[in-house]
């Protein structure tokens, strides 16, 4: 079977996930520190659905209540999907153009570059003049020197070794984490959360950070789905990719790009959180195949799903206080990341 | 627009130089290849006649001298239109990726497909044919990494005819095979020449076959054209052994009369009467 022939299959089974995510997003958004029964968040939730919501629920919420699920946890809980979706996809991006199945933007460095622009913005003073948008901006020249960086250090001989590349990713890891610690300590009073910056939280969320990323991912995700058929054919290796009419040079600087865009409006918002891109394109490409046009969408509604539900085991594990989801992530990403090292053993 | 100018042959190669650092690795070549001929290139290890295609291919870019295809600078085509022009099988292609055999050779349409669009019925039909011509169309649902050598090498070669280009070149594609199908798939490539009327440069590292299937052999030499022309007039005693730096015999293949290439161990001297002529 090939893809054009399955895609109704393909269709519904997305479908099934996009319901899946509705349901994670209601239930996640019902559980928390605060006193209140899931049935009422259900009921607040429900009440502001558009023709549905008020033929639904007729009684009267309490306003506490509202603020605490409008304006506390729904953005929280979709800022989270929306950071899921974008570490995944983008991850999905970087396994392709390197073929290989460990790259992913916090194993690369990617994510570590993006909090230092990021981090580098709020201090001198982008973030204040042009709002979260500067700080985006600035992660995103962070992630896109940091992938330059990676990957002219990972290229042996005209082609990307995979031991050097992730020599490579650890090593500006570490440094530029390094950089951004010694950047908080010394700028503390402009500095939101060192722990945001370096493990990932999404204790701080807006819903105007929800509207910047999700647009921002969104416009990036629509346009690396034109590249779809190009990234199945760059995992033929470049040679072959070019008789087969690929522009392969032009090619890899869009999609470099369009994963460094989409990985950077992740950690503006969110910091570093690792692993997501790793595990979640991995388990799709068992279950569907390595076909892009499916692993990259399906990657993103799964990365949202496996991100909400991270952040809600973040919150409430230990509530009231709060586990960084970065934890939550690396606890459950890097027992995965060595398996597939061992997978890989006889390569490197 | 190359059938316009309707230029004498499909590929003609001036000057060509290549090195890598101080090391000249394709030194003055010249070649005009003819449209609709079968053509061998052969010679020692490491002589060059991987780098020639690739210069051919436009993969590497020349130090100097020109490749031309259909007339026209290969380096002035962008890398959809040459795909139309020419398909390439390398050698020992794999590929990691769980992709189906008919998902691979799928991708020799894509020279056709808009970036916007996606496989058309026709695509299909077409690949469909061309997998039943090279004995593959029962592999069409096999993940390709569970192939055998000889099963891979014949998805790259449907992969390349889907393509559907008045130019193939091929790098070694029966090398690593049985001689069941080594014969298979030369006779399954020459088949098609013959029906499409394209043109097949093929490196080769068996003589013999080389002079059974091709209608014009390049013998490269430390990256020098050593000679080129008719199989007859190529293999010969004297050229083997300045190339090879090997004693041969030469005969007629007695079926079909090509040459034939035998080799003289340095073992002790052979018996030479034993050989009727």
């Amino acid at each position: 079977m090939i893809y054009i022939h399955k895609k109704s299959y393909y269709k519904k089974v997305y479908i099934a996930l996009l319901i899946t995510l509705f349901v994670v997003i209601l239930f996640s958004c019902s559980i928390g520190a605060a006193d209140l029964s899931m049935v009422d968040a259900f009921k607040i939730i429900i009440q502001r659905l558009p023709y549905i919501g008020q033929i639904l629920v007729e009684e009267p919420i309490t306003n506490t209540m509202n603020t605490i699920i409008w304006k506390i946890r729904m953005p929280r809980v979709l800022l989270a999907g929306v950071v899921g979706a974008a570490l995944a996809f983008s991850g999905a991006i970087y396994q392709g153009l390197f073929k290989n199945p460990m790259a992913e933007s916090f194993v690369l460095g990617v994510s570590a570059g993006a909090a230092l622009g990021g981090a580098i913005g709020m201090i001198i003073g982008i973030s204040r003049v042009m709002g979260i948008g500067g700080t985006g901006l600035m992660a995103f020249l962070g992630a896109l020197f940091t992938t330059y960086l990676v990957y002219q250090l990972g290229r042996t001989g005209g082609r990307v070794s995979m031991t050097s590349l992730l020599l490579a990713g650890m090593a500006i890891n570490f440094m530029l984490s390094a950089a951004i610690s010694l950047l908080m300590i010394f700028n503390r009073q402009r500095m939101d959360n060192i722990i945001m910056w370096t493990m990932g939280s999404f204790a701080n969320s807006t819903w105007g950070k929800v509207v910047l990323s999700f647009v921002t991912v969104m416009a990036g995700m629509l346009v690396t789905r034109f590249f779809a058929r190009d990234l199945n054919i760059l995992l033929m290796g470049e040679e072959e990719a070019k008789y087969l009419g690929i522009d392969v040079e032009r090619t890899k600087k869009i999609l470099l790009a369009l994963s460094s865009f989409i990985a950077a409006m992740a950690v503006a918002v969110s910091g570093i959180i690792g692993f997501v891109g790793l595990i979640i394109p991995h388990a799709i490409r068992l279950v569907m195949g390595p076909d892009h046009r499916v692993l990259l969408p399906y990657s993103a509604v799964v990365g949202a799903i496996f991100l909400i539900i991270a952040d809600t085991m973040a919150r409430t594990l230990v509530s009231p206080m709060e586990i960084p989801v970065g934890i939550i992530t690396a606890l459950a990403g890097a027992p995965f990341f060595l398996y597939l090292l061992s997978k890989k053993k006889r390569e490197i | 627009m190359s059938s316009k100018d309707n230029p004498r042959f499909s590929i003609e190669v001036k000057e060509l130089n290549w090195q890598i650092g101080n090391a000249r690795i394709l030194k003055d070549i010249g070649l005009q290849l003819d449209k609709n001929s079968f053509v061998g290139i052969i010679g020692p290890n490491g002589s060059g006649k991987t780098t020639l295609l690739r210069n051919i291919s436009s993969w590497y870019k020349p130090d100097a001298g020109t490749v031309l295809i259909h007339g026209r600078d290969v380096l002035s085509y962008t890398s959809r239109a040459l795909a139309h022009e020419m398909a390439f099988v390398t050698q020992n292609a794999r590929i990691e990726f769980e992709f189906t055999a008919m998902d691979i050779v799928l991708m020799g349409r894509s020279p056709y497909i808009s970036r916007f669009g996606s496989e058309t019925q026709e695509d299909i039909e077409k690949s469909r044919k061309i997998m039943e011509l090279t004995k593959t169309w029962e592999l069409k649902d096999r993940s390709v990494t569970t192939l055998s050598a000889g099963e891979m090498q014949r998805v790259m070669i449907a992969r390349a005819l889907v393509q559907d280009t008045p130019i193939l070149l091929m790098d070694e594609p029966i090398s690593n095979l049985d001689i069941n199908h080594q014969i298979q798939i030369m006779d399954l490539i020459k088949g098609y020449q013959r029906e499409k009327g394209v043109t097949v440069v093929m490196v080769l590292h068996d003589l013999n076959i080389a002079a059974q299937y091709c209608e014009k052999l390049i013998l490269l030499n430390r990256g020098e054209i050593f000679c080129s022309g008719e199989p007859e007039s190529v293999l010969t005693r004297d050229n083997i052994r300045a190339v090879y730096g090997i004693d041969v015999h030469i005969m007629g293949n007695p079926l079909n009369g090509h040459p034939m290439v035998v080799p003289i161990s340095t073992l002790g001297n052979p018996d030479l009467s034993k050989i009727d002529k």
